[in-house]
C-alpha cells in the first residue's frame, strides 16, 4: 500500500535568505541589512524599509533607524506596503536542491511549498514500514536503500546506500596501478602511487633548467651526476639573494621616485615619441635611464646658461662704473688744465710788463726814467699788484 | 556554522569591484578574516604608503561591527602603536546597513583627515597639535620606513 501524501511530505525547511535569484533584483529590494530581496517587509517612521526580522535584531542593539541614525522604537515599525510584499514574493527564485540536481525554478512564494511536496530531490522519510532512514523522493519509491547486504568480495555487510563508496575501500577488490600495471588492493592504491617505481618524475632540480626525467626507480642514478642537483644549495642560495636584491631595489627605486618627480620635460617628450609602444619592458627601463639622463643634461645645461646670464650682468655694470670714473678724471684734468693756463697767462703778463720796462729804461733819460717806471710801478701796484703778486706766487709754486 | 549570505555578497562584490586604493581577501580557511591592504590617500603624509589591515567579522555581524586593526605601523593621532583604530562608526556609531566596503573607506579618510582633538594615541595627537608641520614630517618618514609597498 503506497504511504499516504502527507507522510511523504519533505520536512527539509527553506532558508528564504539563503536562496539564489534566477536574475539579480533590483537594489531597491533589498534589505540593507541582510542584503538579500526583503523579506517580510516592515516600514519604518522615517519611511526606510527592511525584513522584519533584520531590524527587530537591529533594535535590540541600537533604538536608531540604521539607514538615518533617527531614534526608533519598536513601535514605529509597521508592515510595509502589500505591494513591497508582494513585488519581492513573486521573485523568481532556484530550487534550493540545485546542486543536487532539480532544475525547478518558481516565484519565492511557492518555493517552500515546491520542496514540502514536489521537488525529486528533497528528503522524504524511506517509504518502508519500520525504516527510520531519509531518502531524496525521487528515489523513495523504489526499494528501501537502507537495507544492508552482504559485499560479494570482503562478506562484510553493507548499507545499499553505501555499495558503491564500499567498492573503492574492499580490501578484496583490487585495481591496476596507472603507472606500473600491478594489480593492488584498493585500500593500498594511494599509496602505492604516491611512491610507485615506475612512475616518470622530473630531476629534483627541474626548477633549475635540468629537463631530464625518468622512472622513479632509475633517477637516484642521475642524481647522482646531475650538475644541476650539485648546484642546488648554490643556486637556492642566489635565487634567494636575487629576490632580497629585487625587493631592496624596489624599496630605493620608490625613495628615488619621491625626491625626485618626474616633471615633463620638452627631450622627454621626444623621447617618449621616439619610443615604440610595443616595446619590452627592458626597452622601457632605457628610456627612463636616457630620460634620467637628459633630464641631468637639461638642468646642467640651465645652470650653465644662468650663470652666463649673471658674468654677462657684471661685465656691463663694469663697464658702466669705468665710463663714469674717466668722465670724472677728465673732468679733473680739464679745471687743472684751466688753473695751469690761467697760471701762464699771468706769467706771459709780467714777461710784457717786464720787457716794456726795460725798453723804457734802454730808451728814456736816468732820473726821469728811473722816477718814470717807479710811479707807473706805483700805480700798477696800486691797480695790478694783487694780481701780479698771485702770479709771483704761482711761479714761485710752480 | 554556514557563513551568511550577506558576507558571501560583501565578498563578491570586494573582488568584483574593488574600491580603488583598497583591497580585502578573504581567508582560504576562514573567510570572515580578510587581509586588508589600505593605499595612503594623496595631498596625505601617507601617500606613497601601503597599510595592511586585518579585518574580522565577528559572529553576529552585521549587528556588531567588523574588528578591524593596523597591522603596519603608522604615526596617527587616531591611531594607537598597536594599530587600534579610534572611528566612531567601528564603536557606537555603528550600524548594520554599513559594510566592509563603506568602513574601509572611512578608515581611508581617516588617513587623509586625522582628528588629534580625538586621539587615541595621546603623544602623537600632541605633537600634531603643537608641531603639526613636524608630526606631518614624522607621519611621512614613518610612511617610508614601514609601508614601503
Amino acid at each position: 500500500m503506497p504511504p499516504s501524501r502527507s507522510s511523504r511530505n519533505s520536512l527539509q525547511s527553506v532558508d528564504l535568505r539563503a536562496l539564489d535569484y534566477l536574475s539579480s533584483p533590483s537594489a531597491n529590494l533589498l534589505c540593507p541589512i541582510c542584503h538579500s530581496p526583503l523579506i517580510t517587509p516592515v516600514q519604518t517612521r522615517c519611511l526606510h524599509t527592511f525584513c522584519s526580522a533584520c531590524i527587530s535584531l537591529s533594535l535590540e542593539r541600537s533604538l536608531t533607524c540604521p539607514v538615518d541614525r533617527k531614534p526608533l522604537s519598536h513601535d514605529d515599525v509597521t508592515p510595509a506596503p502589500i505591494m513591497i510584499a508582494n513585488l519581492v514574493n513573486d521573485l523568481v527564485v532556484l530550487c534550493p536542491n540545485r546542486e543536487k540536481g532539480c532544475n525547478t525554478s518558481c516565484a519565492r512564494w511557492l518555493v517552500e511549498s515546491h520542496v514540502r511536496e514536489d521537488c525529486g530531490y528533497a528528503m522524504v522519510k524511506c517509504a518502508k514500514e519500520g525504516c527510520d532512514g531519509m531518502v531524496e523522493r525521487r528515489e523513495s519509491e523504489g526499494e528501501c536503500v537502507h537495507e544492508e547486504v552482504e559485499c560479494n568480495f570482503c562478506q562484510g555487510v553493507v548499507r545499499k546506500l553505501d555499495f558503491e563508496s564500499h567498492h573503492n575501500e574492499c580490501p578484496k577488490l583490487s585495481s591496476d596501478c596507472r603507472h606500473c600495471s600491478e594489480s593492488f588492493p584498493n585500500p593500498e592504491l594511494p599509496a602505492h602511487q604516491l611512491n610507485c617505481p615506475a612512475e616518470v618524475i622530473d630531476c629534483a632540480a627541474s626548477h633549475f633548467g635540468c629537463s631530464y626525467s625518468s622512472r622513479r626507480s632509475e633517477l637516484d642514478e642521475h642524481l647522482s651526476h646531475c650538475h644541476f642537483v650539485a648546484l642546488t644549495p648554490i643556486l637556492q642560495l642566489h635565487t634567494e639573494r636575487i629576490d632580497t636584491l629585487e625587493l631592496e631595489n624596489k624599496a630605493i627605486r620608490q625613495k628615488l621616485d619621491l625626491l625626485v618627480p618626474p616633471r615633463p620635460l620638452p627631450s622627454q617628450s621626444s623621447a617618449a615619441t621616439s619610443s615604440d609602444p610595443t616595446d619590452s619592458s627592458a626597452a622601457r627601463d632605457m628610456t627612463s635611464e636616457m630620460q634620467d639622463y637628459t633630464y641631468h643634461l637639461y638642468s646642467e645645461y640651465e645652470q650653465l646658461r644662468s650663470d652666463v646670464e649673471r658674468l654677462n650682468a657684471q661685465i656691463r655694470e663694469l663697464d658702466v662704473k669705468q665710463d663714469m670714473a674717466r668722465i670724472n678724471e677728465g673732468l679733473r684734468y680739464n679745471d687743472e688744465m684751466t688753473g695751469v693756463r690761467a697760471a701762464i697767462n699771468g706769467l706771459r703778463m709780467q714777461l710784457h710788463w717786464l720787457v716794456a720796462s726795460r725798453r723804457d729804461t734802454v730808451t728814456g733819460g736816468g732820473g726821469a726814467g728811473a722816477g718814470g717806471p717807479r710811479s707807473v710801478a706805483g700805480s700798477s701796484v696800486s691797480g695790478d699788484g694783487r694780481r701780479m703778486s698771485d702770479s709771483a706766487r704761482q711761479v714761485v709754486k710752480l | 556554522m554556514a557563513l551568511p549570505k550577506r558576507i558571501i555578497k560583501e565578498t563578491e562584490r570586494l573582488v568584483a569591484e574593488p574600491v580603488p586604493g583598497i583591497q580585502a581577501v578573504p581567508h582560504d580557511d576562514n573567510l570572515r578574516y580578510f587581509d586588508v591592504s589600505i593605499h595612503g590617500p594623496t595631498q596625505s603624509p601617507y601617500e606613497g604608503g601601503v597599510f595592511k589591515l586585518e579585518l574580522f567579522l565577528p559572529e553576529d555581524y552585521p549587528m556588531t561591527p567588523p574588528k578591524i586593526r593596523f597591522l603596519t605601523k603608522i604615526y596617527h593621532p587616531n591611531i594607537d602603536r598597536l594599530g587600534r583604530i579610534c572611528l566612531d562608526v567601528l564603536k557606537a556609531n555603528w550600524s548594520p546597513a554599513l559594510q566592509i566596503r563603506t568602513i574601509l573607506l572611512s578608515i581611508q579618510a581617516l588617513l587623509g583627515a586625522p582628528n588629534p582633538d580625538d586621539p587615541l594615541a595621546n603623544d602623537v595627537a600632541q605633537r600634531w597639535k603643537e608641531d603639526e608641520p613636524g608630526a606631518i614630517a614624522t607621519a611621512r618618514e614613518w610612511t617610508q620606513t614601514h609601508a614601503a609597498p
